[in-house]
Formats: structure tokens, C-alpha cells, sequence
């Protein structure tokens, strides 16, 4: 574990995706708090589903996404660095 | 008593504790434990991750959120799912490149160890009897209604049946217990989901309609409320939900059991699927529990109330929709989860006693084995003590609600003295332990005087402390804190706690030459 490079850590990729996150966590709850008339509005005329929802379920999605994008980011960061190490044609 | 749903409970009670009971034999060495011998799959291993997050006080307590609250106890599930991606943003690279993965060992890596095992035995103690109050009284109200046994008999069973199934040996968390724990979860939640919706022809619409017609509070539990009145408790709430689970000191533990990176990243992957699935579908099931239960005689007494408590929402809507032999089979998905994490929670209180407190501190690493083993089943009989009466003192708040209060005291404690060790390297070990404890105890105190505790349990008319949970107080003045004392220590320990870290990252470094 601990012969893993270091380079492989795609810090500043965790560091946005968190913001994107987090802005869209505190985003939900922000409209949630200070537009309520807005939030509770139903999406289509005479439905019951309401913006709230697809905002939520929008954030509970998001989350999925963004792990999925920087688990395959990672990844293959990891097997690049792991091809320059061993591969062929290498030059120290 | 309904006798075909106690009789499936029962059949499915054994049948779980049987398997639970097989994959703990085929556990020896720790590396089964962690890993089951190296020999399970990015997939299965995300399924094992989803189970430890997926308790059945989340599918209990969030569906009797929704039940009393309408939407706003939906803010509590997408706040759940938030917690795992930051585990992977920011801890998880890090844990994996240290090869630490317990809280204590990653921090002690490079501050002193015993100041360190104290707090971090503190905290952890703390985290476990909020989450224990939440599972013990799930696990009551479920025995009550379905046994028709007092509450505080009810109580006792389960205390008694918890501290056994500790003491019964190993029987721990394994990762295939987790597994068929999550499998199970996922197939009782989606069959009810499923049936529900049948009911209203598949149209969500008609359903939550049924909802906001039958519901005292009418079309207002189908747009979020509390945020309006009181953001700053919104903001709290969301900040401890986010943030709680990379401190909470079970999980870390969990997050990597597989043994290459590659397939280690993938399960976490699978892991965030199968849990914001499960929460996603919170949103159907707790306005179903609304449309099927509210009004309805046979789940709600005289004066309107749910029979067996707030708790038992998504119970009743199993039977609703899958008449007494689902009840029976949610009833004992639900019972034997909260049992296997009950027994999870109860040895990570426990180990911290017997092995942090006592071997660690106490006898400064000079104890037998034998010794240590007798203070940790000590400490579990304690601790089974001191569930019961949490369990009973705590009698009929939302278990989801209390499982946020552990959150709010793991964000404000544990996590930023991770968060900090990992990433700042002025941290020293008086700073995190003063940080680390100012943030534990602004949480406690806070939420006992809070609307938490002092109004909900104590039965005052105002709380002393409006915030409900208090993280947005006590995050900041545990990373203040930290970084005040850090900054102000001038100690020999602080200078190699400086250095410690330099040492940790060298790879990062510019050559110094």
C-alpha cells in the first residue's frame, strides 16, 4: 500500500468535486430556507411532485456521479503512473 | 399478537443470526475480518461498505420522519448520502497512502500516542451511546408492537439479546455479514417500494396526493418547512450530516478492505450506488407510510397516534402493502440489522474502554491478553447497562434524529482532528486534543441543553441553546481551536509532531538540499 506514488492522489479533483458537492447540499437547503414558495411549487400544473423533490433526489444522484467520476479519474491516474513506472521505453 | 408475523419474524431472526453465525466461523485471522481473505470483489465489498451505512434505524427512523414531518425529514436522507463522497474526496487517498485506516492510528502516526488514545476513547464512547440510544429504541418499539411486551420489558430483551450476541463470541461485523445485512435491506425496501407503488398504479403524483389528503397538515408535508423558520438549525444539520460520517469511528475502519487500490476505489463506488438507492427510496416510502397509515385504525390509535410509536412507520407500511407475513420478514431484516450493529457499536465501545483506556493508558501497554479481554467483556456488560437505560429515558424520540445528534458530535470532534493531522502540518497534540475536546464537549453540553435533550427528554418549555444540532457552533470552535493551540505551542512534543509530518510527506517535498 504504502509503494503507492504519491502523484497518483488527485487532490485538487477530490477538493472540486467536494465544492461541487457541498454547494449543491447547502444549495438544496439554502432554497429550501429562504425560497419555500418556490421550492414547494409542483413541477407540472395539478401534479404533486414538487421542485423540493427533484432538487433532492438531484443531490442524492449527484453524489453517485461525482464518486463514479473521480473513482474512474483515479484510477486511471493510478494506472498511467503505474505504465510509466514499469512500461517500456522509460528514460531516467 | 399476529401469529404469522411473529412466526416469520422468528423464522428470519434464526435464519440471519445463522448466517451471521456461519461467516463468523469462517473468520479466523483479521485479515478475514477486514478483507475475507482477499478473496471478495470490488462489488461485494461495496455491498459490505452500503451495509454498515444502511442501518435499519435509517429505514425505520427516516420513514417515521417523513411520517411526522412530511418532506423535511427528507432533508435528513439526502444529508445522509452526502457523508460517503466526502469520505472519498478527502480521506480516502490519504488513509490508504498512510495504511492507517482506525482514527487513533492515523492520528497517532505522527502525535503522541497516549493523549491521542484518551481522546479519541472519549469521543468515540460518546459517538456510540447517540447511535446506541437510536438502534436500542428501534429495536424496543419493534419488540413492543410486535410482542405486545411493555416497552420497558422491551428494552430489557433487547439489552439482554445484544450483550449475548457480543459475549456469544466474534460474532462481529464481518464483511459477509455486512453483505447479507445490506441484500436483505435492499430487498425488503425496493419489495415494499415496489408494492406501493402498484397500489397507485405506478404514478408518484397519486400517491403523494393521497398523502397531502389524508395527512392533518395537509399539502404542507410535501414541500420542506423547518428550513423556512429556522435555516441556521437547516445549515447545522446539513454541516453535521455531511461531515459526521468521515469522523464517525466505525467507518473508517471498513473503508478499505480490499486490497488493491483499484478494486478498493470501485467498491466505494458500488457503495455510494446501493446506499443514495436505498435513501432515494426514503422519498417513495415514507409518503407511502403517510398515504397507507395516517387515518387508518389498524395502524393508528384513538387519539391518531402511530401504534408502537413514531418508529414503526415503515413496519406498518410493510403489512399495508404485504399484509402480515412482510411485516414479519421487514420486522426481522429490520431486528436482526439493528442487532448486528448494535453488537458493532457495543465492541467499538468496548475495544476503546479495553484497549485505548486500559491497556494503552491505564497499564501503559504492559497487560496480558486475558487481562484485557476481561475489561472489554466488563465494559460490554457496562455498556449494555447504560443502552437500556438510554433506551428507556430516550423513549419515543426518531431514531434517524438521534443517529444525527452521533453526527453532530463526530463532525465536531473526531473529524477535525483527522481532517487537520492529514492535511496541516502546524498540528500538534495539544492542539488536537484541546480542539478535539472543546468540540466534544460544546456537543455534548449543547445538545443536552438543546431542543435535542432539554425539551424533548427533560420536558422544558425552551431550550437553553436554540441550534438543533449545534454543528455550526461547535465545528468552528473545534477547528479554531486546534489551530489556536497548535499555533501557541511551544512544547518539544509540538516541534516532533511538526516534524513527524514533514517526515510523512517527504514524497511531496522539494528536495531539500
Amino acid at each position: 500500500m504504502s509503494s503507492e506514488p504519491s502523484t497518483t492522489e488527485p487532490l485538487g479533483l477530490g477538493l472540486l468535486l467536494l465544492g461541487l458537492l457541498a454547494a449543491a447540499f447547502f444549495g438544496f437547503i439554502g432554497l429550501c430556507a429562504f425560497a419555500p414558495a418556490w421550492s414547494a411549487a409542483p413541477l407540472v400544473r395539478g401534479g404533486s411532485v414538487n421542485v423540493a423533490f427533484v432538487l433532492g433526489l438531484g443531490v442524492i444522484g449527484l453524489g453517485v456521479a461525482l464518486t463514479g467520476l473521480y473513482v474512474v479519474v483515479a484510477n486511471r491516474a493510478e494506472a498511467r503512473a503505474i505504465r510509466a513506472r514499469t512500461g517500456p521505453g522509460i528514460r531516467r | 399478537m399476529n401469529r404469522v408475523a411473529i412466526g416469520l419474524f422468528l423464522v428470519f431472526v434464526a435464519l440471519t443470526l445463522g448466517i451471521t453465525w456461519w461467516a463468523a466461523q469462517r473468520t479466523r485471522s483479521a485479515e478475514d475480518f477486514y478483507a475475507a481473505g482477499g478473496r471478495i470483489t470490488g462489488f461485494q465489498n461495496g455491498l459490505a461498505i452500503a451495509g454498515d451505512f444502511m442501518s435499519a434505524g435509517a429505514f425505520l427512523g427516516l420513514t417515521g420522519l417523513v411520517l411526522a414531518n412530511g418532506f423535511d425529514g427528507l432533508i435528513y436522507a439526502v444529508g445522509y448520502t452526502t457523508g460517503m463522497p466526502i469520505v472519498v474526496f478527502l480521506l480516502a487517498e490519504r488513509l490508504r497512502r498512510l495504511g492507517r485506516f482506525t482514527f487513533t492510528d492515523v492520528v497517532c502516526t505522527r502525535l503522541a500516542e497516549r493523549p491521542i488514545r484518551v481522546f479519541a476513547a472519549c469521543a468515540s464512547l460518546v459517538v456510540v451511546a447517540f447511535y446506541l440510544i437510536a438502534q436500542m429504541v428501534g429495536a424496543g418499539q419493534l419488540i413492543q408492537l410486535l410482542f405486545g411486551l411493555d416497552y420497558l420489558y422491551a428494552e430489557f430483551v433487547v439489552g439482554v439479546l445484544m450483550v449475548c450476541y457480543v459475549m456469544f463470541g466474534g460474532m462481529v461485523a464481518t464483511t459477509w455479514v455486512q453483505i447479507v445485512k445490506a441484500v436483505l435491506l435492499l430487498i425488503a425496501g425496493f419489495a415494499i417500494g415496489g408494492l406501493l407503488l402498484a397500489r397507485f398504479g405506478f404514478d408518484l403524483n397519486a400517491l403523494l396526493a393521497r398523502a397531502a389528503a389524508v395527512h392533518p397538515k395537509g399539502a404542507a408535508i410535501l414541500a420542506p418547512q423547518f428550513p423556512a423558520k429556522d435555516p441556521l438549525s437547516a445549515f447545522s444539520l446539513g454541516l453535521a450530516l455531511m461531515l459526521g460520517t468521515a469522523g464517525l469511528p466505525h467507518i473508517l475502519m471498513r473503508f478499505f478492505t480490499v486490497p488493491d487500490a483499484r478494486s478498493a476505489r470501485l467498491s466505494v463506488f458500488w457503495a455510494a450506488t446501493f446506499m443514495n438507492a436505498f435513501f432515494a427510496l426514503i422519498f417513495v416510502l415514507g409518503f407511502g407510510a403517510v398515504a397507507l397509515t395516517v387515518g387508518n385504525p389498524a395502524y393508528v390509535d384513538a387519539a391518531g397516534m402511530l401504534r408502537g410509536g413514531g418508529n414503526m412507520a415503515a413496519i406498518h407500511l410493510s403489512h399495508a402493502v404485504g399484509g402480515d407475513a412482510m411485516m414479519g420478514f421487514v420486522s426481522a431484516v429490520a431486528f436482526a440489522t439493528i442487532l448486528a450493529v448494535v453488537a458493532g457499536l457495543t465492541l467499538a465501545g468496548a475495544s476503546a474502554v479495553s484497549h485505548d483506556l486500559y491497556a494503552s493508558v491505564v497499564r501503559r501497554g504492559h497487560v496480558d491478553e486475558r487481562r484485557e479481554v476481561q475489561v472489554s467483556r466488563i465494559a460490554t456488560f457496562v455498556l449494555g447497562l447504560v443502552a437500556i437505560g438510554l433506551g428507556i429515558a430516550f423513549k419515543g424520540q426518531n431514531v434517524a434524529y438521534m443517529v444525527s445528534l452521533a453526527f453532530a458530535v463526530a463532525c465536531s470532534s473526531t473529524f477535525p482532528v483527522l481532517i487537520l493531522a492529514l492535511y496541516w502540518r502546524g498540528l500538534t497534540t495539544l492542539g488536537a486534543v484541546a480542539g478535539g475536546t472543546a468540540g466534544l464537549v460544546s456537543a455534548l453540553v449543547l445538545t443536552v441543553v438543546g431542543p435535542a435533550v432539554w425539551v424533548k427528554v427533560l420536558g422544558h418549555a425552551a431550550p437553553l441553546f436554540p441550534l438543533d444540532p449545534p454543528a455550526l457552533v461547535t465545528l468552528p470552535l473545534a477547528f479554531g481551536t486546534c489551530w489556536l493551540v497548535s499555533r501557541l505551542d511551544r512544547s518539544r512534543q509540538g516541534a516532533t509532531d511538526r516534524a513527524r509530518f514533514d517526515a510523512q510527506h517527504r514524497l511531496d517535498a522539494v528536495p531539500a538540499e
